[in-house]
């Protein structure tokens, strides 16, 4: 197993940027859109120590500020969206197996109410949650994370 | 700081993960994908949870029967009484008492409104007379039983959508149980749902958090074994 390593703000930013030029590249648009909604909402803090010995008026004013993420913080909610699209996802189809049997499952929309161009993106299948190949995302994800422990939530894949 | 050698390292693992065949396919997926399958696993959640209760359940297609296969969930929400595709739900019975459990319904609320509600339990009574008249239930009366909002987030979560469902159950009547589901703990939501006429708070229930899943399992059963 490798050794964690420690890095900066600064060396999180190139981490951030090499994972962010990857999803370009392959059009992962849902998952860049997260990332940058969760970068928009940025980090909310309880100033509130802050304002405790102001006077009255002043004690009047919200608590709660919101400020920029720093990339360290950037990269580790970015980790944690990972997680969810490969982790977490197909693990639910484990789980729906685990209760519903082992039936195909599938997704399918009333035809009436979606243009045709618009169905590939709202049909699946289970393979397209689950595809082969998920065994070696988990072992690549627990990799990463042996590296940055810190900031990478462990995958925890528990047998239901 | 970490080293040249220890960056290369790091850089070299995430190609690794990133350049997966299976990793690309599921981040090139469509969110809405990720959201269907999340309001499936609380629906088989809700499932377990009236079979702990002591209840029967009974997966059903719409144009099938029992036991389809496949079984269909909705990609998209629609209406009950749909027959366009083989749309599945589970059809239950608790100490005589028959309700079914959907999955991306449109209810129709106080207000006339139509609402989309992602799962909900349904008396079945109410449910069949829907498919009859090809019509859609009503969010009022004793017609929809527990009413939940299932959210995959991948993003940090803001409270705009709990406000949303707030707004919605503020348009229903009847519920023994509206909950607010989420795929990630998030402190803000948690408070945001903590005033007592707020819908529960399901947070970070996903099936790596075996405690999370047991508590709403726990949940739902026994607000089904009250109401039955």
């Amino acid at each position: 197993m490798a050794e964690p390593i420690t890095i900066t703000d600064e060396e999180a930013a190139v981490v951030l940027k090499t994972i962010l030029d990857h999803l370009h590249e392959i059009r992962a648009i849902n998952v860049i859109d997260g990332i940058e909604e969760s970068r928009r909402l940025g980090i909310e803090e309880d100033v509130s120590k802050e304002v405790g010995d102001r006077d009255r008026e002043l004690k009047k004013v919200g608590t709660i500020r919101r400020r920029p993420a720093t990339n360290i913080e950037m990269l580790r909610i970015v980790f944690q969206e990972l997680r969810e699209r490969l982790i977490v996802l197909p693990a639910i189809i484990d789980a729906l197996e685990n209760r519903l049997g082992h039936n195909q499952l599938v997704w399918r929309v009333d035809r009436e109410f979606i243009s045709q161009d618009l169905i590939k993106t709202v049909e699946a299948n289970k393979a397209d949650l689950r595809p082969a190949g998920v065994g070696e995302i988990l072992s690549a994800y627990e990799s990463v994370r042996d590296l940055i422990p810190d900031l990478v939530l462990p995958a925890k894949r528990e047998v239901i | 700081m970490a080293s040249q050698q220890e960056l290369a390292t790091l850089q070299a693992a995430l190609s690794t993960l990133l350049g997966l065949p299976a990793a690309g396919q599921l981040l090139q997926l469509n969110s809405n994908t990720c959201e269907r399958a999340y309001e499936a696993y609380v629906f088989s959640l809700c499932c377990d949870a009236v079979t702990r209760a002591g209840g029967n359940v009974e997966i059903r297609g719409i144009r099938s029967g029992a036991s389809p296969n496949p079984i269909v969930f909705r990609g998209a929400p629609g209406n009950m009484a749909s027959r366009d595709q083989d749309f599945a739900y589970a059809s239950c019975l608790l100490n005589q008492r028959r309700f079914e459990i959907h999955v991306d319904v449109e209810y129709q609320g106080s207000s006339g409104a139509l609402h989309e509600i992602d799962v909900s339990i349904c008396d079945a009574d109410h449910a069949n007379a829907v498919r009859q008249a090809n019509g859609t239930p009503k969010a009022s009366g004793h017609n929809l039983i527990i009413a939940f909002e299932c959210k995959f987030y991948e993003s940090t979560p803001g409270v705009g959508l709990g406000r949303t469902f707030v707004g919605l159950t503020s348009d229903c009547t009847g519920l023994r149980l509206k909950g607010f589901v989420a795929n990630v703990p998030s402190d803000k939501l948690g408070q945001y749902f903590s005033k007592s006429t707020r819908p529960e708070p399901f947070l970070g229930l996903n099936p790596l958090d075996l405690p999370s899943e047991e508590r709403f399992i726990r949940n739902v059963e026994q607000v089904l074994r009250k109401w039955a």
